[in-house]
């Protein structure tokens, strides 16, 4: 007898390749960080009591090039769909680039127009395309991020072969070396701070949202903050217009 | 006579405290055994343990007897024989026999350091142990004295060497042989001997017919030093390399002050701080082929010069594959301003970076928090039967509904 039932969405949104990519993401990024953090803080008394109970950092040592391997792969694959993905709607003529992830001006003006509307100086929220300017600007953060971490704990994994390509050694090496710790710990703050909010503690959306592991958003999120995709996605027929299912029992 | 100074004191209460708690766990086992044999049903397993163990126990020697000919333990085996010094400090003279049957120089007898003992009861002792003196303990192939002489010469190219003239001055700021060489417990543990190891044994020993012989030894074949790798780089820092007052003696250089903050922020530093044992500490990149063979960089034979740091970073366990390009990459990084101003710079943007992103985002997520509540989008309520604790109750409920 199941009593419980989590509210599975109402409209897809994301394929199950996102999906995995972002399951893959996040326990390999859980993982990296508390392998790879006591590092950063060597000298606090914390972080020895963290990497012993991990076994050490001849453990953790692997555990976090492990993850980080997962992490290069679930990277490559997510090139990969974002590659072929616009490339097959291209080829389809359905390509639309208020769609995809690139920052527009649009989308600053959605932030001003939010901000007025926090403030209380509009009575709504602006009408957002697919991806608001939230989730383009942690994209784009992490994006990033995954890039310069990737090059440079490459370097600090194989010293001996990365020397052999980079240039000006003694500078590049010291700046992936500082890269690779600030870096990370940016990433965890803003993930600790924004993502966990967006997604867990902001009022309305609070405890979780499903939609990472169904692909599925609901009708009222939808609305929210992506009124304009929610209005293309009706008039392409893709989605009809039904109300929101009640949570099943 | 051997007075401790307070590292060395320490180092020695160690080792007292290690020989007490192996005594503890050796009598916790025994009644263990005991205890579970009288108990449990499975006697027979138990007794054949405890049996076991004790034939064990007993063939591993708690306190064995140190080579004491002349019997000077008759006096100094008393813990408290001493004195009062002239400053105050009391100076005891009491001599471990566990310890000493446990240290490298077991097979020594007390005058075989102390020479300047000529009768017994002595005099008050004012000369100091030299440790190139010809002790009585034969080299087996040569058949010779043994001599620590080639350790000294070989200190005395080194950086730490003793000055001679005007810098003698210098002098009590360098470390003598007992500063490094507390002359602990000898640990068999570890023994993997590549032969090239072997050439460490002709620092000290004859080269002829020097073979297999002195594979016993100890573990100084396959590591440069029988310490572990943090005690190696406390060893270096503590109240010398890490204190500016003692190193502005001999230098004006920054990078030489603050060589150990330096390497502290290396990852070589780290692997150690988290327990690698294999990671660099001081003396693996500093020292040539022998521990005391610590030269300054402008010296061509020192194990730094850039002509041989290619070596130093190609050691076995090390970077074996390591280039030229390798030696260029800064094993004491720093962050100071004036030296690596583009670090400086990337770790000041970093920092603001961080703050401004931080910032920035908890500001707009207490607007939207804000607003949120205001507008009625919802409090922090759990949804509809969505939480696991309201499962549980309803399932316990149905249950107890079912039952009835």
């Amino acid at each position: 007898m199941l009593f419980y039932k989590i509210r599975k969405g109402d409209y897809p949104r994301y394929s199950i390749h996102i999906v995995i990519q972002h399951f893959l993401m996040a326990v390999c990024f859980a993982v990296l960080v508390i392998t790879g953090i006591p590092l950063k803080y060597y000298d606090a008394q914390w972080a020895y009591w963290l990497n012993s109970a991990l076994g050490g950092i001849v453990v953790t040592r692997i555990i976090h090039r492990v993850a980080a391997c997962v992490m290069m792969f679930s990277g490559g694959y997510h090139l990969m769909t974002i590659i072929i993905g616009p490339m097959m709607a291209i080829w389809q003529k359905k390509f639309n680039i208020r769609r995809t992830m690139i920052p527009l001006p649009k989308d600053f003006v959605d932030f001003v127009q939010d901000i007025e509307y926090f403030l209380g100086l509009r009575s709504t929220r602006p009408a957002m395309e697919k991806f608001c300017y939230k989730q383009k600007f942690h994209y784009l953060a992490a994006f990033w991020g995954n890039a310069v971490l990737i090059a440079s704990g490459l370097t600090l994994w194989f010293p001996e072969q990365a020397v052999q390509v980079l240039p000006h050694l003694r500078l590049t090496v010291d700046i992936f070396r500082l890269l690779h710790s600030d870096e990370a710990v940016l990433a965890l703050l803003t993930i600790l701070v924004w993502h966990l909010y967006n997604v867990h503690l902001a009022p309305g959306r609070f405890p979780i949202q499903w939609l990472f592991l169904t692909g599925r958003i609901t009708k009222d999120h939808l609305i929210e903050e992506h009124f304009l995709e929610y209005q293309r996605l009706l008039k392409e027929g893709a989605i009809k217009e039904a109300e929101p299912t009640e949570d099943a029992e | 006579m051997y007075i401790l100074s307070p590292e060395q004191r320490k180092v020695k209460e160690q080792v007292q405290h290690i020989s007490s708690v192996k005594a503890m766990m050796q009598k916790a086992l025994l009644e263990f055994c005991v205890i579970g044999w009288l108990g449990s049903a499975t006697r027979l397993i138990r007794w054949i343990g405890a049996l076991g163990v004790i034939v064990i126990l007993s063939a591993l020697p708690l306190a064995a007897a140190a080579m004491d000919d002349e019997n000077c333990l008759m006096c100094h085996r008393y813990r408290k024989l001493g004195i009062m010094g002239a400053n105050g400090e009391p100076r005891f003279f009491y001599m471990d026999e566990a310890d000493y049957a446990h240290s490298l120089h077991r097979n020594t007898s007390c005058r075989g350091c102390h020479t300047y003992i000529r009768k017994i009861p002595h005099d008050p002792v004012i000369e100091l142990v030299d440790c190139t003196t010809n002790c009585h303990i034969k080299e087996p192939f040569s058949n010779r004295e043994f001599s620590h002489q080639r350790v000294a010469d070989e200190l005395s190219h080194s950086a730490h060497r003793m000055r001679k003239g005007p810098e003698s001055v210098l002098n009590r700021y360098l470390p003598d042989c007992k500063y490094c060489h507390t002359n602990e417990v000898i640990d068999f543990g570890r023994s993997v001997f590549p032969p090239e190891m072997l050439k460490r044994c002709m620092d000290c020993h004859e080269a002829r017919g020097v073979t297999t012989a002195y594979r016993h030894m100890t573990q100084r074949l396959e590591y440069k030093t029988t310490r572990s790798a943090r005690e190696i780089v406390a060893l270096c820092s503590d109240n010398c390399h890490d204190n500016p007052e003692v190193m502005s003696h001999f230098t004006t250089k920054e990078h030489v002050l603050d060589a150990v903050e330096t390497y502290k922020h290396s990852f070589h530093w780290k692997a150690i701080v988290f327990g690698d044992e294999h990671a660099g500490e001081c003396v693996n990149c500093h020292s040539g082929h022998s521990i005391h063979d610590i030269r300054p960089i402008s010296d061509p034979l020192s194990a730094i010069h850039p002509d041989n740091i290619l070596q130093s970073c190609n050691q076995i366990d090390c970077h074996t594959n390591a280039t030229y390009e390798m030696t260029l990459i800064n094993v004491h990084p720093t962050e100071d301003k004036k030296r690596n101003p583009v670090i400086y710079v990337l770790l000041l943007f970093f920092s603001y970076l961080t703050v401004l992103t931080v910032g920035g985002l908890v500001t707009v997520m207490l607007m939207e928090t804000y607003r949120r509540v205001r507008d009625g989008r919802g409090a922090w309520r759990v949804r509809k039967h969505q939480s696991l604790w309201n499962r549980l109750l309803r399932e316990r409920a149905y249950k107890a509904k079912k039952d009835e």
